[in-house]
């Protein structure tokens, strides 16, 4: 029988942070959209994963129905957008009418407004809205209200994972990097790669993905390839390399900084801009402005390395510190945008 | 083992017959339109109907009441230790004892969630018959297995209509029964190992999960994510949260 709808999936609620006040809450999101995902699997609450490609039958909206009930959700957050979402959003609202309410957050940003999907989606999630189906829409992407201004202003907040009993008994090995990313224009493939292995301090770099004809312009004898990784295997990788890659051209808020963060490891990325976090030493450390320059992020890499490579543990209490304010105001800002 | 009278046509019964001409609360557990509908035309009875179904058709296997389940009242006279014989009167030991009368109404939870709401039960009724008369008003838990907000999403009309919705529920032709727990889905119970002879969500609480059967197609692997698939938590798997 192929699965429709999967409830609190292992995978979606062994990491999740624990606030009160989420029982009542469920998130649905699409199974196979991994970064979406992740970020659903480690927020608060109930979790169904449904799936695009194979659509819902009747047995399977009937099961989400019971659910709501049996759990007597009252607010239902759709964690991203799809076809069979809206079809499904529809349906709890004839069904359940004003006993739950709808809300939306999207994790997109208008640099993938290229894929005319992504559109659709949002003018589908605008009808919803006038329609009443919809009560707000927020956004992971910051001031997303200046793309679409029926958008709550505020941002949405993601969790890292909460590791918590899983006890990570990994010794990081000095001198190896993370590059968990794929080969597309948007994710920066060729430059981190390149930035790493400009990096005297990195001796060995870890990639999912083959920068295919790098090879050609120079040499990539640093480079190891490694399966593609998830759950517990992958908090567990990230936490034997000293640092983790994901510099990319467009970004929210990426899953891969804050599960590379809960298992203790610095991430470099582009700069997020959370206004939550402007004066954030962290963030001020591997957020790298020139994203598209080799040079500048191997001398951003060399900073973070030479801190984290200090006896003081000073990088360790940076991350801590990032970590416990950021699935605070996580917390806080879900709350706020859920009527909580 | 529970102490419970045994009831047989030559005692009890016929003490229930005249408290039933002088008093009307026996009535509650007998609805004389259903027991007509289970005979024959040729065979109305022509007296009181309650009388008819005492005298011949209980003794046929009739039922007084939607809600009276004759075979799951015998196998609680049988794990009683109650001899049946051919004069038992399982409808006089129900009320006699005050007993259930269906397994998707559980007397502890009902006298518990009355005592909760504050209302007091005379001890002359029995809870079904206080259930029967009195649940529209107080709309107080009752049963482990039947959710009455699910039942009531799917008939907004009872509300409306102030209808006892287990009374409703069994009313209802076996095949057009809307769900009354979120997890159980009879369509899909009946069509994997089951027929329409039955309720569907009782023969599941009564031998199905027993059998390991699934009460939706998601249980096994929704409950295999944190427990074992045994018949203990198949049933604990449907509950329904009455707190």
């Amino acid at each position: 029988m192929t699965k429709t709808c999967d409830f609190n999936a292992i995978r979606d609620y062994q990491f999740a942070q624990q606030f009160d006040g989420f029982e009542q809450v469920l998130h649905i999101f699409n199974a196979d959209w991994h970064g979406v995902r992740a970020a659903s699997a480690y927020a608060p609450g109930q979790k169904i994963a449904i799936s695009e490609r194979d659509g819902l039958d009747g047995e399977a909206i009937r099961h989400i129905f019971g659910i709501i009930s049996k759990y007597k959700i009252n607010r239902i957050v759709f964690q991203a957008y799809s076809h069979v979402a809206s079809s499904l959003c529809e349906s709890i609202h004839r069904q359940f009418s004003g006993d739950v309410q709808i809300f939306v957050i999207t994790h997109v940003t208008s640099t993938q407004f290229e894929n005319g999907f992504e559109m659709e989606m949002q003018a589908l999630l605008l009808q919803q809205i006038s329609k009443g189906i919809v009560k707000r829409l927020g956004s992971v992407k910051p001031r997303f209200n200046s793309v679409i201004p029926a958008y709550w202003p505020e941002t949405i907040l993601n969790f890292s994972p909460n590791i918590g009993a899983l006890a990570l008994q990994m010794n990081t090995v000095e001198g190896t990097a993370f590059v968990p990313i794929e080969n597309s224009w948007r994710k920066n493939l060729y430059t981190n790669m390149l930035a790493v292995h400009n990096c005297e301090a990195i001796s060995t770099v870890f990639s999912v993905n083959f920068p295919t004809g790098l090879e050609k312009i120079r040499t990539m004898d640093k480079l190891s390839l490694t399966s593609f990784k998830r759950g517990p295997d992958l908090l567990g990788f990230m936490a034997s390399t000293e640092v983790v890659m994901n510099v990319t051209l467009a970004e929210c808020q990426p899953m891969t900084q804050l599960e590379a963060l809960a298992v203790g490891t610095p991430c470099m990325t582009a700069p997020l801009r959370l206004i939550e976090f402007e004066d954030d030493p962290l963030l001020e450390l591997t957020e790298v402005e020139a994203l598209d320059s080799p040079h500048f992020l191997t001398k951003a890499l060399d900073r973070v390395i030479a801190v984290g490579r200090q006896e003081d543990n000073e990088l360790q209490e940076m991350i801590d510190s990032h970590l416990e304010k950021r699935n605070l105001l996580a917390a806080l800002s879900y709350a706020e945008f859920l009527s909580l | 083992m529970k102490k419970v009278r045994a009831t047989g046509m030559n005692s009890g019964v016929k003490a229930l017959i005249s408290s039933a001409l002088a008093d009307s609360f026996l009535h509650t557990l007998f609805d004389s339109n259903f027991y007509a509908q289970q005979l024959p035309q040729f065979a109305q009875p022509s007296e009181r109907a309650i009388i008819h179904f005492l005298n011949v058709g209980e003794n046929f296997g009739l039922s007084p009441h939607p809600v009276f389940d004759r075979k799951y009242v015998l196998e609680q006279a049988k794990e009683n230790g109650v001899d049946i014989k051919d004069n038992f009167s399982p409808f006089a030991y129900v009320l006699q004892n005050d007993l259930s009368p269906n397994r998707l109404f559980s007397k502890e939870i009902y006298s518990r969630h009355l005592k909760n709401a504050g209302v007091e039960k005379s001890d002359k009724e029995t809870h079904i018959e206080h259930f029967l008369t009195n649940w529209v008003k107080y709309r107080v838990p009752f049963s482990p297995y039947f959710d009455v907000q699910f039942y009531e999403l799917n008939n907004p009309h009872l509300i409306m209509s102030g209808t006892n919705p287990l009374d409703h529920y069994f009313r209802v032709p076996r095949r057009e029964r809307a769900d009354a727990n979120p997890m159980f889905h009879a369509g899909y119970y009946v069509n994997t190992y089951s027929s329409w002879e039955n309720d569907p969500l009782v023969d599941f609480i009564a031998q199905g999960c027993g059998q390991l059967n699934l009460p939706n197609p998601y249980a096994a692997q929704e409950l295999l994510s944190d427990a074992f698939i045994t018949p203990e938590n198949l049933l604990k798997y449907i509950e329904i949260r009455n707190d």
